[in-house]
């Protein structure tokens, strides 16, 4: 090599994808939602041409769902056509969201733009078999569910100079996500690549150092989980074939969750102001980009039971997000959990012989499963009846929750008396 | 311990300026007759506490005062001091005040007496009549649910289990009832669900886009199919109207050939004949350049003419100024002719002029001197006395001798010029020596005379000196006028010698030389003007024979003299003008005939072309018929064309139309905006489950610990109550159970039967609820702890032997809590005051 070769490495770009599990109640954000994965996607073009890279890889997932949203293909010709225009190549694999299907009816792409099939492993080198800088080993999907070891698969011939393999996998089954293409770390190196481009995972990971096996993450975060920074690897490899990896984030919206410590609060105008500071907190960390906040308010608290009154939370939120979104950049205070405990000595009352010690001691005496069945029986007719209900609540936890609430309605007039 | 020591009544109802007290530490009984103001103490006490009710109340009665604003005190004691709490009625309830009788102040007395307790619950359980008595039970689920604070009471709580729970529940009924549409998560269920079918319209709206996506597929491939048609049936019809316009041209140039055809004959016959018809004058032709030149030469001819008339009058005017000259000389032409006037005469003359004048005037000044002196000496001879001796005579002044060398030197200069022939430097001196002669007489006669004797010798002096001078100037006169007459001489010598003898002074020969010379100017005048009248008389000659000449050959008339020569050389030219033009035409008509079966012969030639590409063409589209024939499939290759392209426009708009839709249905954010909607919705909703069950956790939770407690732990209040009743009613009903959860009161007989109040007579019931306030009084030491149990004649409907329990019962309550037991019946006064002999009694009478 000459000089040195850079690509960038995307992957789970899941274009037109909804934003899961937000509270997108305002229009602007809910614009800035959809629009959110088409942006970071333009983010990456706009990487491609800065960095004059010469291929672009993403590993999976481009598309939300198989079908490819004709808006999502067409802004993925649209991006492409850009990359065309600066003479750099798309390569891209199908993963578990975006299969390559027999049925599916894609647009007609650029001719820079090559999926890789998904029968086999395909080879293709770059930029020509007569003198070959490097060279991709790719395989997509062909069904949504690939539960076989397609890591296997893949394996460098001796002669190229610098082999990729672009892979869309779950290795070393990490349970947060769907056992795609499972395969393990030796897997991978037994393959003999010079550099992993994997997709599957929307956190970034470097899974090995040499040779580099990485996941980019997606390039922005889709639900509340999905927090911290999303983005690409620009690679760069030298001339005597030595990868130099480099993360850039391309998320356009920033999910962030913050715990606010109520512990010194007494008042509702305590709780506001520890919201906002919260929500100053995630404006200054976002790096100039609008915020999706979650907080979880904590701590043992006098204003505990000011937000246990009902509507006083939602209220705050309301107010919040409507002087928090006049702000640039703005940001959305998705979800305020109140998670705050009364200013109760639990082991005072759980030692005394009055009703409250009745109370703590019943809670006590509720095993894991007795607070699942009884979380459970009381879930049952909701669930039966409201269809959009998907809780994943810790019995244990909303039983702790349920007796500091009674405490602290029943407590709430002791020190008065 | 704090207690009532006294009631004021200021202004209140029927009561004024009424005091009840001193009231004892434990039981009073106060015994009064109806209408002595038993009630009014009581609601008194409890509106100093609390605040009066308003003026038009209706839930309770005001009790107003016809003295004016209600007012009442109630004075409290302990071991530290007396004070009163005192209340004017007004805004809220009016204003209280505190203020100490004794002891320290205590402003907060007020709330350190009714401590914990509101003033619905005083009513229920501290200041109560017959009319109050059932409260205890129907308040039960209420927030004024009075069992319920006795379990909280009893249980160490400030509030109501009951109360908590039924919060508990309200709440969580707010987020949820499983057949609601109101409550939160319902509400939003339903907006999901109404999202669910938005999603899925749009949904299906995207199905159908995949159907217009294919349909647009097809539409393409068939508009591209019309397309082509459309241009090919194009190019067919533009290639055939193309042909048949080539066709139809080549005919139509058929056509305008033969018709040229026709024009150009015609002309190349009539310039046939016009060649035939012209004649030149081929004479006037070939003489051309001859009168040509010779009316190029007319302008000299004419200017000879005029020449011959000028010169001739030139000559003549030449000879009559000659003659003139010669006549005012004096001289005829032949003297005329021996006259010299070249330069040297002229200049001769004038220096004879001056000379003779020079001469002249020397001659009249020396004659004048001589004459002068000569009268002078004259006249001193015949003045002077005795002639002077001429030697006596001194000589004269200084002035004498310059003047006698001025003479000398001009005679010295006119010797020089009269020897040089400078003439006038000899004039000149002439001069200069009479002047110095002349002066010097005078210098000498100017010298003074001697007087008697010597001015007689000076006298006879200056005679002789004039005689002198009289000689001298004589001497020199006489000179002067021999050299005058010797310059005439000469000069009559000189011109005599140059033909001027004529003449006989310089200024006449000078005029004669002037003359003479215009003269011979003259004449050369003339002799030129002659030479110039034969040159210019040739000239016109020669020209009027060449043109005598040209006439002859071209048979015209000879012009007789030079002014008709004119004439007959403008007609010569404008013969020769019409030759000219004659031959041009004929030249011309030879250029057209030419040029016309020249071009006669091309049209031909083109004609047969065209005619041959004509059949060429007929023959390659195998049009028998011709161009008729072509037009024809031409015009039909039209028609083909303009349908194919109507169908392609018409497949175009469909495309376009389906393009713009599916455009627009892909460029719809709808999917995307509904999809992020239905998220929010069920984030509200988990939410709110979350919420829900947390809620609903508590309320079972407290429910839980309801019933434990309920079973495993009776509160001791109720057990007190259960105590007093059965006391009351001589274990009647040794056991009541107050359910937590709002259920009716029961009461157990010795059988136990269980009867709820309703079962039970109106006495007994009530002997129940005082049961439950003295038990619930009894546990409530920190409860209202300055706070007096005000009774209203609540005995009336007990026998006499369950009044002697109740009595037993206050008396009790008294040992613990002050009590003021009010009634109107002597008989249940003396029972109380049997029971506890320490009671303290007062009297009322009737207001």
């Amino acid at each position: 090599m000459a000089e040195p070769l850079v690509f960038v490495h995307a992957a789970d770009l899941h274009l037109d994808a909804p934003f899961r599990r937000v509270d997108a109640a305002d229009r602007r954000v809910r614009e800035a939602c959809v629009e959110a994965t088409f942006a970071a996607f333009d983010r990456i073009v706009g990487v491609c041409l800065e960095r004059d890279a010469a291929f672009l890889v993403i590993a999976g997932d481009a598309y939300d769902t198989a079908d490819r949203s004709f808006r999502a293909q067409n802004r993925f010709r649209a991006a492409a056509e850009r990359l065309a225009e600066a003479g750099i190549r798309v390569f891209v694999a199908g993963g578990n969201h975006d299969p390559v299907l027999a049925s599916a009816t894609p647009l007609e792409m650029p001719g820079n733009v090559h999926v890789f099939s998904a029968g086999e492993v395909e080879r293709v080198a770059f930029p020509d078999e007569d003198d070959p800088r490097c060279v991709l080993y790719g395989r997509s999907y062909g069904r949504a569910r690939e539960t076989s070891n397609l890591a296997r698969g893949y394996r460098r011939a001796a002669t190229d100079p610098f082999a990729i393999g672009v892979l869309h996998a779950n290795v070393g089954g990490d349970d947060r996500y769907e056992p795609y293409a499972p395969c393990s770390l030796e897997d991978l190196r037994a393959a003999g690549m010079d550099y992993w481009a994997l997709g599957h995972i929307h956190q970034h990971q470097e899974l090995s150092k040499d040779p580099p096996v990485v996941f980019p993450g997606s390039p922005q975060g889709l639900d509340p989980n999905e927090v911290g920074g999303h983005g690409c690897v620009v690679v760069t490899v030298a001339p005597n074939g030595s990868p130099t990896l480099e993360f850039v984030e391309t998320g356009q919206l920033v999910w962030e969750r913050l715990a606010v410590d109520l512990t010194e609060a007494d008042t509702a105008d305590d709780v506001l102001s520890a919201v906002r500071e919260a929500c100053e907190r995630a404006r200054t960390g976002a790096g100039g980009r609008p915020v999706l906040l979650r907080l979880e308010l904590l701590g043992r608290t006098g204003a505990h039971g000011v937000l246990a009154r009902g509507a006083l939370v939602d209220e705050l939120v309301a107010e919040v997000r409507a002087e928090q979104l006049t702000a640039e950049p703005w940001v959305w205070l998705d979800r305020v959990t109140d998670h705050t405990r009364p200013v109760i000595d639990l082991e005072r009352i759980r030692g005394g012989a009055d009703f409250a010690a009745e109370v703590v001691r019943i809670a006590d005496a509720i095993d894991h499963d007795s607070a699942s069945a009884m979380v459970g029986e009381v879930l049952e007719p909701l669930q039966s009846s409201v269809r959009d209900l998907d809780l994943e609540l810790d019995a244990a936890v909303v039983v702790e929750r349920a007796r500091d609430r009674v405490l602290d309605a029943l407590l709430a007039g002791e020190e008065g008396r | 311990m704090m207690r009532l020591k006294r009631i004021e009544a200021a202004r209140f109802g029927r009561l004024f300026d009424a005091t009840l007290g001193p009231l004892g530490d434990g039981l009073t009984v106060v015994l009064g007759p109806n209408e002595a103001g038993k009630s009014s103490f009581t609601a008194l006490v409890r509106s100093v506490l609390y605040g009066f009710p308003t003026e038009r109340s209706v839930s309770e009665r005001p009790y107003l005062s016809e003295a004016g604003t209600r007012e009442g005190r109630l004075v409290f004691e302990s071991a530290e001091g007396e004070w009163v709490v005192e209340r004017v009625a007004g805004v809220r309830g009016g204003p209280v005040s505190v203020r100490a009788l004794r002891g320290p102040e205590r402003p907060d007395l007020l709330a350190e007496v009714t401590g914990g307790v509101s003033e619905q619950a005083f009513k229920v359980v501290f200041g109560f009549g017959l009319a109050e008595m059932a409260l205890i039970e129907h308040s039960r689920g209420s927030d004024d649910d009075i069992i319920a604070r006795l379990y909280a009471a009893g249980a160490g709580l400030s509030v109501s289990p009951q109360e908590v729970r039924a919060a508990l529940e309200a709440e969580a009924g707010e987020l949820y009832r499983p057949r609601g549409s109101k409550p939160v998560i319902n509400a939003l269920a339903a907006e999901a669900r109404r999202l669910r079918t938005e999603i899925g319209d749009l949904e299906r709206a995207g199905a159908e886009l995949a159907g217009e996506r294919e349909r647009l597929r097809e539409l393409s491939t068939e508009l591209e199919a019309a397309r082509v048609r459309r241009d090919e049936l194009a190019v067919r019809h533009r290639t055939l109207a193309e042909e048949a316009r080539v066709l139809g041209a080549l005919e139509d140039e058929v056509h305008e050939y033969e018709s040229t055809l026709l024009g150009l004959r015609r002309a190349a016959r009539t310039a046939a004949e016009d060649v035939a018809s012209i004649v030149v004058d081929e004479a006037a032709l070939e003489l051309a350049s001859e009168v040509g030149a010779l009316a190029d030469d007319l302008s000299s001819f004419r200017r000879a003419q005029e020449g011959v008339r000028e010169a001739r009058e030139q000559a003549t005017t030449a000879a009559s100024a000659r003659d003139a000259l010669f006549a005012e000389a004096g001289l005829t032409p032949a003297e005329g002719a021996a006259v010299d006037t070249s330069p040297a005469t002229r200049e001769g003359v004038r220096e004879w002029s001056e000379r003779l004048v020079a001469a002249a005037h020397r001659e009249r000044s020396a004659a004048d001197e001589r004459d002068r002196t000569g009268a002078e000496a004259e006249a001193l001879r015949a003045t002077a006395p005795v002639p002077v001796p001429q030697a006596a005579v001194p000589a004269g002044g200084a002035g004498l001798l310059p003047w006698a060398l001025v003479a000398v030197v001009g005679a010295v200069l006119s010797g020089l010029g009269a020897f040089t022939g400078q003439w006038v430097v000899a004039g000149a001196g002439l001069l200069l020596a009479g002047l110095g002669v002349v002066m010097a007489a005078r210098a000498r006669a100017a010298a003074p005379s001697a007087a008697s004797g010597h001015d007689a010798e000076r006298q006879a002096e200056r005679l002789r000196e004039l005689e002198r001078r009289a000689e001298q100037a004589r001497l020199l006169a006489d000179t002067a006028a021999q050299t005058a007459a010797d310059e005439r001489l000469a000069w009559q010598e000189w011109r005599a010698g140059r033909g001027l003898a004529a003449a006989s002074d310089p200024a006449s020969a000078g005029r004669v030389v002037d003359l003479v010379a215009q003269a011979r100017r003259s004449e050369s005048d003339r002799v030129a003007a002659e030479a110039r009248l034969e040159r210019e008389q040739d000239q016109v000659e020669g020209y009027l024979a060449r043109a005598r000449v040209l006439a002859e050959v071209l048979a015209m008339p000879e012009p007789a003299d030079p002014d008709a020569a004119v004439a007959t050389v403008a007609r010569m030219r404008e013969r020769v003008d019409a030759a000219r033009e004659a031959r041009l035409a004929r030249e011309s008509a030879a250029e057209r005939a030419a040029s016309a079966r020249e071009r006669v012969a091309e049209t031909e030639e083109r004609q047969a072309s065209a005619v041959e590409r004509a059949q060429e063409l007929i023959a390659r589209l195998g049009v028998e018929g011709g161009l008729a024939e072509l037009r024809a499939s031409a015009e039909q290759a039209e028609i083909d064309a303009r349908v194919a392209a109507e169908r392609f426009d018409a497949l175009n708009a469909e495309c376009a139309s389906l393009e713009e839709r599916v455009g627009q249905r892909e460029r719809d954010h709808s999917m995307g905006e509904r999809r992020l909607e239905l998220e929010s919705v069920r984030e509200r909703i988990g939410e709110r489950a979350e919420r829900y069950v947390e809620l609903q956790l508590a309320a079972r939770l407290l429910e839980q610990a309801q019933e434990r407690y309920e079973r495993e732990r009776q509160p001791d209040v109720v057990r007190e109550a259960e105590r007093v009743f059965a006391a009351i009613t001589g274990d009647v009903y040794p056991r009541l159970t107050v359910p937590l959860g709002g259920s009716a009161i029961e009461v157990f007989d010795a059988s136990s039967r269980a009867k709820d109040t309703a079962r039970l007579s109106t006495g007994t019931a009530e002997q129940l609820y005082l049961a439950l306030r003295l038990a619930l009084i009894g546990q409530l030491d920190a409860v209202g702890p300055g706070l007096p149990v005000l009774m209203d004649d609540v005995f009336a409907n007990f026998d006499p032997e369950r009044k002697l329990g109740a009595a037993a019962a206050v008396a009790e309550l008294a040992r613990s809590r002050q009590v003021v037991m009010f009634t109107c019946h002597p008989e249940t006064a003396a029972l109380l005051t049997e029971a506890d002999p320490g009671a303290a009694t007062l009297t009322l009478d009737r207001c």
